[in-house]
C-alpha cells in the first residue's frame, strides 16, 4: 500500500466519521435529554436533504442560504414534534419509540407521495478537486468536512458556555434536581430536538450535493448513528464524537483491506466487544 | 335492542336494492368485456423509482390498445382495464397481491414483478392457477421448466454483461482487465458470477471483483482499492448506486473507461445525479431517443409518455409498454383468453418491440424459453450526450453451479 493510499484511508475515516457524527449527535442529545429512542432522525435528515433540494434547486436560493433555511425549518419541525406526539409519552422509552417508529413510517410514506420515488440531485456549490499530498479530494466534501467541524464545534462550545446548554445538561443528568433548580424541563426537551433535528438537517443538507436525494435517504445514516450512539455511550456527547470517528476509520480500513461486509460485521463486532467490557458504552452514563 | 336489529335488518335491505338496481344487465354485460390485466409492482419501498413509470406505461399502453378497437378474442372485442397491486417488494407482500388480483378480481395476465423476492413467492400461485405473468425479477429461479406460465420481459444485468462482452472489443479492442463492483446480494453475485465467466469468453481478466451492501454512501474505500488494480474498465454489474460510485470515481481520478450493461433508470437522470463530468467516457446499455438509431415506436412512445407524465418513461417505462402489447399480440393470435394457449402462442411468437425484434429464448440456462432476447443499444456519454457506439444481443450459457 503506498502513503497516498493510506493518506486517502485516513482522509476517507475523518470526512465520513464527521458525517456520521453530525447525524448521531442529534440522536444522542435527544436521548440523554428527553429519554426518547427516535427512529425517525433518519427521516429527518431526508427532510433536510428535500427542503434544501427545493429551497436550493427548485426556488433558486443561494445553496448556503437554502440550508440555513432548511436547518431553522426542521428544527422548527422538531418543536412541533416534541410538542404533538412526544410530550404525551416523555420519559417513557417504549411509548416514545413506538410513537417515533410510526413517525419514520409516516414521513416515509408522504415523502414518496408528495416528492415522488425518483432520486434527485442538489448542484454541487462549489467544483473542483482539491490535491494535497497527492491525495484528490472534492471541493464540495471538503467543505462539507469543514462545516460539519464548525457544527459540531458550535454545539459543544454552545453546551459548555451557555446558560441553556447548562441547563440540557443538568436535565441529562438528573431530571428531578433540574427541575428543582427551576429549570423548565418541557422548553429544555423541545429545545433538545429542535437542535437534534436541525443537526440531522444539516447533515441531510450537506450530503444531498455528494449522494442523491430520495425518500429512503435516511434509513443508513439512521443505522450508523445507532452504532455510534450504543457504542459512544446512550446520551455521551464526547462518546458519540469518538465513536463516529472509530466507526468512520473501521469502514474506511476495512473496506479496502478486506470488503464491505467485513466493515459492517466489525463495526457491530466492536459494539458488542465494548458493550461487554463496558456496558454502557464508551463514556456512557451507568444509571442510563 | 329489537329496534336496533330492525335498524340494521332495514339498513342491509335498502343496501342490496342500491346494489342490485346499480348493477344492472347492462353494466353486467359490459363487465364481461372487461380484459383485467394485472400490474403488480414495488410500488412503495426504494424501487418505487422505477416501478411508478411502468404502471404510467402499461396505462398508456392499455389506453392505445383500447382506442384501437380493443383485444379481439375469440369473435369479441375485450377493453383493457389495467389493475394495479403493491407487492411491497417483499414476500409477503407478493403473495397478498397476487392473491388479491387473481382470486378477488379474476386476473389470468400479470405484468410484474420487479422484485424476485415477490415473484418467487408468487410463482407457486401463478402457476396453480395458470395465471400467465410477465417479470422483470432478475432471479436465476423466477423461469424454469416447472414453469412455464412465467415470462421474463428484462434484459438484466446478466443478460447486458454477456451482449456487452461479447461486443466490447469490436469498438475498442485495448480492454484487456476489468474490475467489477456489484450489491452484496444474490443478484449482484449471480451478475458477478455470470459476467466473470463471459469475461473469460472474451480474453478480458477480471483483476478484482467487490461488493457493497445496499444503502452504502461512501464508496470511495473500495474504489480505492478497485483502482489500486488499475483495471482497463470498471463494470458497474447490477448497481442501480452508480451515479453516487461515479462521483466518487471522479473524485479519485480515475480516467479509465466504465460500464453499465444494463440502465434500470433513465441516464439522463443519471447524468443529473452523476455530473455530466463524472459520465464522461461512461459505456451504457440504453439509446437515445433522439439518436438515428431509435426505432420509430421508441421515440413514439418516449415522446408520448414525457408529453403526458412530464417525466422519463425509462427503459422500465418502455419494457412494460412493449410486455403489454407483446400479451395482446399472442392474445389475438391464439384468438382466445385460455392462458394455456395464450402461453403456447407466445411463447413461439416473434415481436417487434422497441428495440427491435424480440424472441422468447433461454432453453440453454433455463431449460425453456421464457426469457425475452432483445438487441442492446451501447451508448457513450460524451460532452454530456450520449452518443450511440453499436448493438449487439445477449447470447446465453449454461448454468453455473
Amino acid at each position: 500500500m503506498s502513503s497516498t493510499t493510506l493518506y486517502y484511508l485516513i482522509l476517507n475515516g475523518l470526512t465520513v466519521g464527521l458525517i456520521y457524527m453530525l447525524v448521531a449527535l442529534g440522536l444522542t442529545l435527544i436521548f440523554g435529554i428527553m429519554d426518547t429512542l427516535n427512529f425517525a432522525h433518519g427521516e429527518v435528515y431526508m427532510l433536510g436533504a428535500f427542503s434544501t433540494y427545493y429551497f436550493s434547486y427548485v426556488y433558486g436560493f443561494n445553496y448556503f442560504i437554502a440550508v440555513l433555511f432548511s436547518i431553522v425549518l426542521i428544527g422548527l419541525f422538531g418543536i412541533v414534534i416534541d410538542r404533538l406526539l412526544l410530550k404525551p409519552v416523555k420519559r417513557e422509552l417504549l411509548p416514545s419509540a413506538i410513537v417515533t417508529l410510526g413517525l419514520l413510517m409516516l414521513l416515509q410514506s408522504s415523502a414518496l407521495i408528495c416528492f415522488g420515488a425518483d432520486e434527485k440531485a442538489i448542484p454541487s456549490p462549489i467544483s473542483g478537486i482539491v490535491t494535497f499530498m497527492g491525495v484528490r479530494i472534492s471541493a464540495t466534501r471538503l467543505m462539507v468536512s469543514l462545516v460539519c467541524i464548525g457544527l459540531v464545534v458550535i454545539l459543544l462550545l454552545f453546551i459548555k458556555f451557555t446558560k441553556t446548554g447548562q441547563s440540557m445538561l443538568a436535565v441529562a443528568q438528573d431530571r428531578e434536581i433540574a427541575v428543582s433548580l427551576g429549570i423548565n424541563t418541557d422548553r429544555t426537551s423541545s429545545l433538545c430536538m429542535a437542535i437534534g433535528c436541525a443537526l440531522a438537517a444539516a447533515a441531510g443538507s450537506l450530503m444531498g450535493p455528494l449522494l442523491s436525494v430520495h425518500p429512503y435517504m435516511g434509513m443508513s445514516p439512521l443505522l450508523k448513528s445507532f452504532i455510534i450512539v450504543v457504542l459512544g455511550g446512550l446520551g455521551s456527547i464526547p462518546g458519540t464524537v469518538i465513536a463516529a470517528l472509530i466507526l468512520g476509520f473501521v469502514d474506511s480500513f476495512v473496506t479496502f483491506f478486506y470488503d464491505a461486509s467485513m466493515a459492517s460485521i466489525l463495526g457491530f463486532a466492536t459494539v458488542i466487544l465494548i458493550l461487554l467490557v463496558r456496558p454502557s458504552g464508551l463514556m456512557g452514563n451507568v444509571q442510563k | 335492542m329489537q329496534k336496533s336489529i330492525f335498524f340494521k335488518l332495514a339498513g342491509f335491505l335498502v343496501l342490496s336494492l342500491i346494489l342490485v338496481i346499480g348493477y344492472s344487465p347492462q353494466q353486467i354485460k359490459a363487465e364481461s368485456n372487461i380484459l383485467n390485466i394485472g400490474v403488480i409492482q414495488p410500488l412503495s419501498g426504494p424501487a418505487a423509482f422505477l416501478t411508478y413509470p411502468m404502471l404510467r406505461s402499461a396505462n398508456m399502453a392499455a389506453e392505445d390498445i383500447n382506442n384501437a378497437g380493443g383485444v379481439k378474442a375469440g369473435g369479441k372485442n375485450y377493453t383493457i382495464k389495467i389493475v394495479s397491486a403493491d407487492d411491497g417488494y417483499t414476500s409477503a407482500g407478493g403473495v397478498a397481491a397476487f392473491n388479491r388480483l387473481i382470486l378477488k378480481k379474476g386476473v389470468k395476465f400479470v405484468i410484474g414483478s420487479l422484485g424476485s423476492a415477490p415473484t418467487l413467492a408468487a410463482q407457486p400461485i401463478t402457476e396453480s392457477n395458470k395465471v400467465i405473468i410477465i417479470h422483470q425479477a432478475s432471479s436465476l429461479e423466477a423461469i424454469g421448466k416447472d414453469k412455464p406460465f412465467s415470462f421474463r420481459m428484462f434484459v438484466g444485468a446478466i443478460e447486458g454483461a454477456s451482449a456487452f462482452y461479447r461486443w466490447i472489443h469490436s469498438y475498442d479492442k485495448s480492454i484487456k482487465t476489468v474490475a467489477m463492483i456489484n450489491p452484496d446480494d444474490v443478484t449482484g453475485h449471480n451478475t458477478a458470477k455470470y459476467s466473470s465467466k463471459f469475461t473469460r469468453m472474451t480474453g478480458i481478466k477480471v483483476l478484482v471483483s467487490e461488493f457493497y451492501q445496499r444503502g452504502t454512501q461512501d464508496f470511495r474505500p473500495i474504489l480505492l482499492k478497485m483502482m489500486d488494480k488499475n483495471p482497463d474498465l470498471i463494470d458497474f454489474g447490477a448497481s442501480v448506486d452508480a451515479p453516487v460510485i461515479m462521483k466518487q470515481l471522479l473524485e479519485l481520478g480515475y480516467k479509465g473507461r466504465k460500464v453499465l450493461c444494463a440502465a434500470a433508470f433513465p441516464p439522463e437522470i443519471m447524468l443529473k445525479l452523476a455530473t455530466p463530468q463524472a459520465m464522461e467516457g461512461a459505456i451504457v446499455g440504453y439509446l437515445d431517443p433522439d439518436s438515428p438509431k431509435a426505432t420509430k415506436r421508441y421515440k413514439d412512445i418516449f415522446k408520448r409518455y414525457k408529453e403526458k407524465n412530464d417525466e422519463l418513461p425509462g427503459p422500465m417505462g418502455i419494457l412494460a409498454y412493449d410486455s403489454l402489447s407483446w400479451l395482446v399480440a399472442a392474445i389475438e393470435k391464439a384468438n382466445t383468453l385460455d392462458t394455456t394457449k395464450v402461453r403456447d402462442t407466445m411463447a413461439k411468437l416473434p415481436f417487434e418491440t422497441s428495440y427491435g425484434i424480440a424472441r422468447w429464448k433461454g432453453k440453454e440456462m433455463y431449460g425453456i424459453d421464457r426469457l425475452a432476447i432483445y438487441p442492446s443499444y451501447w451508448s457513450e456519454v460524451r460532452d454530456g450526450k450520449l452518443v450511440y457506439i453499436g448493438k449487439s444481443e445477449a447470447k446465453l450459457i449454461p448454468m453455473i453451479k
